[in-house]
């Protein structure tokens, strides 16, 4: 949680907090294997708790990154880790085909998503804040209360497991 | 030591791949409902001291690390001996039994309820098929009692949490048979006391420092009705809850009373340990599960 801590003082009150960033942390919780529908809710109970902790939130650095610890772990409270993981069945509609896709993006949206839900929860959380939601090393591994070491790990090995399942769309294999 | 930037291009471009297509935001209608609702809750817990109190208590479960189960906090997950889950031609769990083999300890016996109970005195002599099943679940429910109290000892050593997992799924392939059959009638028309229950406190407490901090978990009251009602309950709660319904029939059983016994048994999985069993197994298996797709 250090790292963001610190005074800050950038929102007068949760609202403002809630105007800055919920669309960035549904797309978050529907990233990491959150049903839609879910994740409306999800969302908004999570900043209902941190309308219920502002008094030390608004002092901190970047809020924005403690609503997505909250929002982490009010996924792993109400899912687990085995309806996460039971998530890969089903993908969410904003991450299938669009209509308004470009030819080649739509069937890759989907081949992407789809990989992404055969990772772990710990590695899929891990990639996507790293490398979707661009958080460093450190935050996520405030948002994810574990180590840094174990963020690299798991941020590695589900960087590696997704090159395996894209491995078509690497042009140096010549056959996409 | 592992570093997890990209270093090379096929991972530049699969993170370039990676936010090309990732799902998000559906729309500025979609955002603006959100906003809407958001307000309505927000208002609502400003006035509704139940509401505030409801997000304090969420508050307190997902940041104050109250049921904030991390994979190093998780007790007693590794996995049992293949050698060990093996079931005999009834389905009986023998997995307490070898075990009581392979060790030192009394994790075999079944004095450790005896002691508990009104001594046997009636063996069972008929033969009919209701007779076989009521032995055959007796078994189950003997086996069940003699793992629980031995895993809560500390027996089953770094294996407690898959024991009880194993335990508990084949107690409910009894509760199983139970709820399948006809409806078991009494000879009596009454209960015949049994005696005093045992005292399961001790039990109730090993199991629950045993667990910690797994213990607690929430369960849906009742997953048909809507709305839902979640409840919060204890592992620890439920299988002594568990173990005192089943020694109750199990001093009928010994006491000859077979058919007795099976009513209660029956009577008992459909409105009190069939449903704890239920319940406890869901948590059993979310921890061992947990525990495994996240160290895999």
């Amino acid at each position: 949680m250090s790292s963001m801590g610190g005074p800050s003082g950038r929102f007068g009150d949760v609202t403002e907090l809630w105007h800055k960033c919920h669309g960035q942390i549904y797309g978050y919780l529907v990233r990491v294997g959150v049903p839609a529908e879910a994740a409306e809710e999800m969302v908004v109970d999570a900043f209902l708790i941190v309308d219920h902790r502002w008094s030390a939130v608004r002092d901190y650095d970047r809020p924005e990154a403690f609503v997505y610890k909250v929002a982490t772990n009010l996924k792993r409270w109400r899912y687990g880790e085995l309806a996460a993981q039971r998530a890969e069945l089903n993908l969410p509609v904003e991450a299938r085909e669009r209509p308004d896709d470009p030819a080649d993006l739509a069937a890759m949206r989907t081949d992407v998503w789809n990989a992404i839900r055969k990772l772990s929860p710990r590695c899929r959380e891990a990639v996507v804040l790293r490398y979707v939601e661009d958080f460093t090393v450190a935050d996520t591994a405030a948002i994810l209360d574990v180590s840094e070491g174990t963020v690299r790990s798991n941020a590695y090995d589900g960087l590696r497991r997704l090159s395996a399942l894209l491995s078509a769309y690497d042009p140096r294999k010549g056959d996409r | 030591m592992t570093t997890d930037e990209p270093n090379s291009p096929s991972d530049e471009l699969l993170l370039r791949l990676l936010k090309a297509t990732a799902p998000g935001e559906a729309g500025s209608e979609a955002q603006e409902r959100r906003t809407r609702r958001f307000e309505a809750r927000l208002r609502q817990v400003r006035e509704d001291p139940s509401e505030a109190a409801r997000i304090e208590a969420l508050a307190h479960a997902t940041l104050d690390g109250a049921h904030d189960v991390s994979t190093e906090q998780v007790p007693m997950v590794e996995s049992v001996d293949h050698r060990d889950v093996a079931t005999d031609s009834v389905g009986r769990a023998t997995a307490a039994r070898k075990r009581a083999q392979r060790s030192s300890g009394s994790f075999g016996s079944v004095a450790v309820i005896e002691s508990e109970l009104p001594s046997s005195s009636g063996g069972v002599t008929r033969t009919d098929d209701l007779d076989d099943f009521a032995i055959t679940i007796a078994d189950q429910v003997e086996s069940f009692l003699v793992a629980v109290r031995a895993v809560a000892r500390g027996e089953a050593d770094d294996s407690a949490v898959s024991m009880l997992l194993l335990e508990v799924s084949q107690l409910l392939l009894a509760g199983g048979r139970l709820g399948a059959i006809a409806e078991v009638t009494r000879e009596e028309g009454f209960e015949e006391d049994p005696g005093p229950d045992p005292d399961l406190d001790e039990l109730r407490d090993q199991l629950a420092v045993l667990l910690d901090p797994c213990d607690v978990y929430r369960e849906v009251f009742d997953p048909l009705a809507v709305p839902t009602e979640v409840e919060t309950r204890r592992i620890s709660d439920d299988l002594a809850a568990i173990v005192a319904e089943l020694a109750h029939g199990l001093t009928h059983f010994r006491a000859g009373r077979e058919t007795e016994a099976l009513w209660w048994w029956q009577f008992s999985y459909l409105s009190g340990w069939g449903p704890a069993a239920s319940a406890a197994l869901r948590a059993l298996h979310s921890i061992v599960a947990g525990f495994r797709l996240q160290s895999g």
